[in-house]
């Protein structure tokens, strides 16, 4: 795999080599993969018995229950297959903010964090797919195998810029009816959006049994709003002004954004939705594996 | 309404901007900041936010306001209710001081100073109601202080407007730094609400020494002055300030030289001088080319034709400031002096007799006159007590010694107040005259000025060793010779003369070689005078130099007086003590004043001598003896040169240079916080009726500042608190890097 892509870093990959983004829950695939399939089949790791019914392959009768039980049962294995893995990234134009305190956009961000579980997947054969999305979806890979898709990723990511306005929850639920199989979502955004929304609409994907991971992407000034001095700001979305003592709002301000993360935070909590802060200030290598150790210890 | 007191001090008012200067250049500094985005800052929140930015506009204007009560407080604001009713309900104790000094009586659009005094004094009590007291101090210098026309402040108001209509300028010098001072004695301890002191004066600057007794002063914190300059606008004088004269006492027969000095403020550029002596005017004189600000110096002479006391004045002719017109003087002039001589190289050949030069001198008289000088002779071994009573001066002419017992006489007399003047020669013995005259042991250290060294020159050569040189000229005995000196004493040669050692004796005169020629020292209540020539032909020819009468008539009259004469020349307001008492026992004695009044003079106590203290008028003061009217001395009370010189607070002139009158006064007047100055005499009522019904509203912004000074703090922190107290990390609920446990 060439090195020469800017959201692949070799020195990371390297400290990510001994981790692996595996499903919590079964998950539907086409390859035999780290990953169980909820198609049960004659894999290698046995699920159950079943009596055998004509028709069926006989070199899945299994001899031994027959010797102690004088009937015919099959062996039924859980057959482990490959992962489809929705990379679904926000690129508002929110997603292109950077503080003095960090070193990328949180659109850099998340493409270096999208671009190595690409990597990861792909290194463990599962299918990668990639969704950019502003106010509306702006490219939509749909997930496969191979370095030539990996690259096509690759150069997505590279391109990818960061927008206009976010409608997160509409587009959520849009991609939530779009993906039809079951999957593993993993959602890198800032989820600017109206909180109560956005988790009406990660429910909804895990209504449809995806697997949803909230990689919550911010930048370490919209944790702490460490401005002083009289200031006008802007936003980068909607493009209103608000000028004021920065100092003097910062309370209201973080009063306001504990409530959102807060809301956020509950609402994945209670709808299964595996949920982590990545802020963009911390190497994102650390994050990942940080996370990914995690997600492993607890993995079931 | 406000009316402030010290009104410069709103300036301070600019000081209220600071804050605002500091808010706007803060404001100004308004950075532009992407954001990712604004969805958390509500409009409700906004308009909170406005909310609290109305706090600090607050706590603003609280800041601003903190200045500007501080520097209001500062310019003491009086506070006048509108319709003029009584708020403050504050009763007023008033003292008025009133200069009724001789500077006051400046003609000024055909109206005194001082008329202008009365009216504005009148105005102030006139502002005063029922239950408000009030007394005048009148700045004169008198000799017993100040005067204090009501020692308590009185509620009889038209008493005290009476006293006022009767108050006249006096011809006395200022004393306002008294004045000041009484007038604050008189309010000291008063119940009343509002202390006020005005004073009315042409506010001349005062002397060194009683600016320096003014930083003593009492506590006036509590008292409000007002300084009211009368002034004129231009000051414009003709004063005679001092007049000198040639000798400390004239002598009859011998021209007398007075010196007028005229002070000269404004534009004249001439002036006449008259001399009146006796009633009678006598001289006159034109000065020319006076220049402001300068003095000007006459001269007259004037020989008297009897002894005894005279007087007479110089005049100069002035009406705007006439006060100062005159200078008078009194002398007591000597008509028979008895001289006692011992001559110590007699000769019966006239001109080869030690005296014969001097007598020729002192005894010369005018043709048809007398000699004022009797004139005796005797030898050294002869002198006797009864050759000294009576007599003033004893001249030792080369004399050789003296025994013993004639040397204690000598000493004796010359401590009770006689005089020696010692000739010295080829006679004189310098070891008698070391070891006894000028003998450490003796009383006084000796009669002799100094000591004898060595003879300079030949007595019997033909060369001269020195001419006379330089000499004393303010000394009284020899001033008259100053403008003569040039060729007064031109041609006077020594073949030789005495070294003298003068130890710390005053030499008078030198040698042209600058060795000491006459020699001075006081003894006891007398004094000894020492020449290092002979008074004869032998060592020079000075007794035959026409210098040589007028230089001798001088020294005699100088030693011939009394010690105990009195010094007739005072200013008005002094005590002045009447020394004839003591030499002549106790007489009862009558002063007989210039406008005619007799008063009684008597020991006060236990003093030794009379004082007169009457001396409020300028003129000549006759001593008299009770019962027979018998003269027994002058003298004179003059107006203090100081009233001449119409120099104000605040700069020379009242159109001069300097520092500014107030700046001036607070600095004469230390510790005396509450005070205005008004250069308008109009203003004075408006400023009464002010410091009437006004309340101190200083008091209460002082106040208002403490109390924004101590809510300032709380509003601040209540406001820091509300907006930067410390917030809760945000990260702890998003549970930073942590997995969602499901």
């Amino acid at each position: 795999m060439p090195t020469t892509f800017k959201y692949l870093d070799p020195s990371a990959l390297g400290r990510l080599k001994n981790l692996s983004l595996s499903a919590r829950s079964i998950v539907e695939g086409y390859f035999s993969g780290l990953h169980k399939s909820p198609h049960k089949g004659f894999s290698v790791e046995f699920a159950e018995h079943r009596e055998y019914t004509p028709g069926i392959d006989p070199r899945h009768i299994d001899w031994r229950v027959f010797g102690r039980r004088d009937k015919l049962y099959i062996k039924q294995y859980e057959e482990e297959t490959s992962l489809r893995c929705y990379l679904i990234i926000d690129k508002s134009a929110s997603m292109g903010y950077r503080s003095d305190e960090a070193k990328y956009t949180k659109l850099e961000y998340a493409s270096y964090l999208a671009a190595s579980l690409s990597y990861m997947a792909a290194f463990q054969h599962d299918g990668v797919g990639l969704i950019t999305l502003d106010d509306q979806i702006r490219r939509h890979v749909p997930p496969k195998q191979g370095p030539g898709h990996l690259r096509m990723l690759m150069n997505a990511l590279e391109s990818t810029e960061s927008g206009s306005e976010t409608s997160l929850s509409k587009l959520f639920h849009q991609l939530a009816e779009t993906i039809k199989r079951r999957s593993m979502v993993i959602i890198l955004s800032d989820l600017f959006d109206e909180p109560a929304d956005v988790i009406g609409a990660l429910k909804h994907f895990r209504h449809k049994k995806h697997d949803v991971i909230v990689l919550h992407t911010l930048d370490p000034a919209e944790l702490t709003f460490p401005f002083d001095d009289i200031t006008r700001i802007e936003d980068l979305e909607t493009g209103r002004t608000i000028t004021s003592d920065a100092r003097a709002i910062r309370k209201a301000y973080l009063e306001q954004f504990d409530q959102f993360l807060r809301t956020i935070r509950t609402g994945c909590l209670t709808s299964q939705i595996d949920y982590a802060l990545a802020e963009t200030n911390q190497p994102f290598d650390l994050f990942l594996g940080k996370y990914l150790a995690k997600r492993q210890s607890v993995r079931v | 309404m406000f009316q402030f007191l010290s009104p410069l001090y709103l300036i301070g008012l600019l000081s209220a901007a600071i804050p605002l200067l500091i808010h706007l250049s803060r404001s100004r500094k308004v950075k532009t900041l992407r954001f990712s985005t604004t969805r958390f800052l509500t409009d409700q929140f906004m308009r909170s936010y406005r909310m609290s930015r109305l706090k600090e506009l607050w706590l603003l204007a609280l800041r601003m306001a903190l200045f500007a009560v501080f520097a209001m407080a500062l310019a003491q604001p009086l506070i006048m209710p509108r319709g003029g009713a009584l708020v403050s309900g504050q009763s007023r104790a008033v003292v008025i001081v009133l200069d009724d000094s001789a500077s006051m009586s400046y003609v000024e659009d055909n109206l005194p100073l001082f008329e202008r005094a009365k009216s504005a004094a009148k105005e102030i009590i006139n502002g005063l109601k029922p239950g408000d007291v009030a007394s005048v101090v009148l700045v004169g210098r008198r000799a017993d202080g100040v005067e204090v026309l009501f020692p308590q402040p009185t509620p009889e108001l038209g008493d005290v407007r009476q006293a006022l209509d009767n108050a006249v300028v006096k011809e006395l010098g200022t004393d306002l730094n008294q004045a000041v001072l009484r007038a604050e004695m008189l309010l000291r301890g008063d119940a009343h609400g509002s202390k006020e002191v005005y004073v009315l004066s042409d506010l001349q600057q005062l002397e060194a020494s009683d600016a320096e007794s003014l930083a003593t002063t009492s506590d006036a914190s509590d008292v409000l002055h007002f300084f009211v300059s009368l002034r004129p606008k231009q000051p414009q004088n003709l004063g005679i300030t001092a007049v000198q004269y040639g000798a400390s006492r004239p002598m009859v027969g011998v021209p007398f030289a007075l010196r007028p000095h005229v002070r000269v403020q404004g534009d004249a550029t001439a002036c006449e001088l008259e001399l009146f002596i006796d009633g009678q005017k006598v001289g006159e004189q034109k000065l020319d080319g006076l220049q402001s600000d300068r003095w000007s110096v006459g001269r007259f002479f004037h020989t008297f034709e009897r002894g005894g006391w005279h007087h007479g004045f110089v005049q100069v002719k002035d009406q705007r400031y006439p006060t100062d017109n005159r200078r008078h003087f009194a002398f007591d002039v000597v008509d028979s002096v008895k001289v006692l001589a011992v001559n110590g190289a007699p000769s019966s050949v006239g001109r080869l007799d030690e005296l014969f030069f001097l007598k020729l001198a002192l005894t010369a008289a005018a043709a048809g006159g007398a000699t004022p000088i009797q004139f005796d002779q005797t030898t050294p071994n002869a002198i006797a007590d009864d050759q000294l009573h009576g007599r003033s001066l004893v001249i030792l002419a080369n004399v050789e010694s003296l025994a013993a017992p004639t040397v204690e006489k000598l000493e004796s007399f010359v401590d009770r107040g006689g005089s020696v003047l010692i000739f010295l020669g080829d006679q004189v013995s310098a070891p008698f005259y070391n070891q006894t005259l000028a003998g450490e042991a003796r009383l006084h250290g000796g009669l002799l000025p100094g000591r004898l060294s060595s003879i300079e020159g030949d007595p019997a050569g033909e060369r001269s060793a020195a001419g006379i040189g330089d000499f004393d000229e303010t000394h009284p005995a020899l001033a008259a010779l100053r403008d003569e000196q040039s060729t007064l004493f031109a041609g006077v040669q020594f073949q030789a003369f005495w070294n003298i050692e003068p130890g710390e004796s005053a030499v008078l005169m030198r040698t042209s070689s600058g060795a000491p020629l006459l020699v001075e020292k006081p003894f006891g209540q007398g004094k000894v005078m020492l020449c290092a020539a002979p008074c004869d032909r032998d060592w020079s020819n000075f007794p035959v130099k026409p210098a040589f009468l007028p230089w001798v008539y001088r020294l005699v009259g100088y030693l011939s007086q009394q010690r105990f004469a009195p010094q007739p020349f005072h200013r008005t307001g002094d005590a002045v003590p009447i020394a004839v008492s003591a030499l002549e026992g106790s007489p009862q004695l009558l002063v007989k004043q210039p406008d005619g009044r007799l008063s009684n003079l008597s020991l006060e106590g236990n003093a030794t001598e009379p004082t007169f203290r009457e001396t409020e008028s300028i003129g000549t003061y006759e001593v008299l003896q009770t019962g027979h009217d018998k003269l027994t001395e002058l003298f004179v009370a003059n107006l203090d040169p100081l009233e001449s010189d119409l120099s104000y607070f605040g700069g020379r002139t009242a159109d001069g240079g300097g520092g500014t009158e107030e700046a001036e006064l607070k600095v004469a007047f230390p510790g005396r916080p509450l005070m205005t100055y008004l250069d308008d005499v109009a203003k004075v009522g408006d400023v009464s009726l002010v410091a009437r019904r006004g309340i101190r509203f200083w008091d209460w912004l002082l106040w208002l500042a403490l109390a924004f000074a101590l809510f300032e703090p709380w509003l601040a922190n209540r406001i820091s608190a509300e907006r930067y107290m410390k917030t809760k990390d945000v990260r702890q609920t998003a549970s930073l890097g942590q997995v969602t446990q499901r």
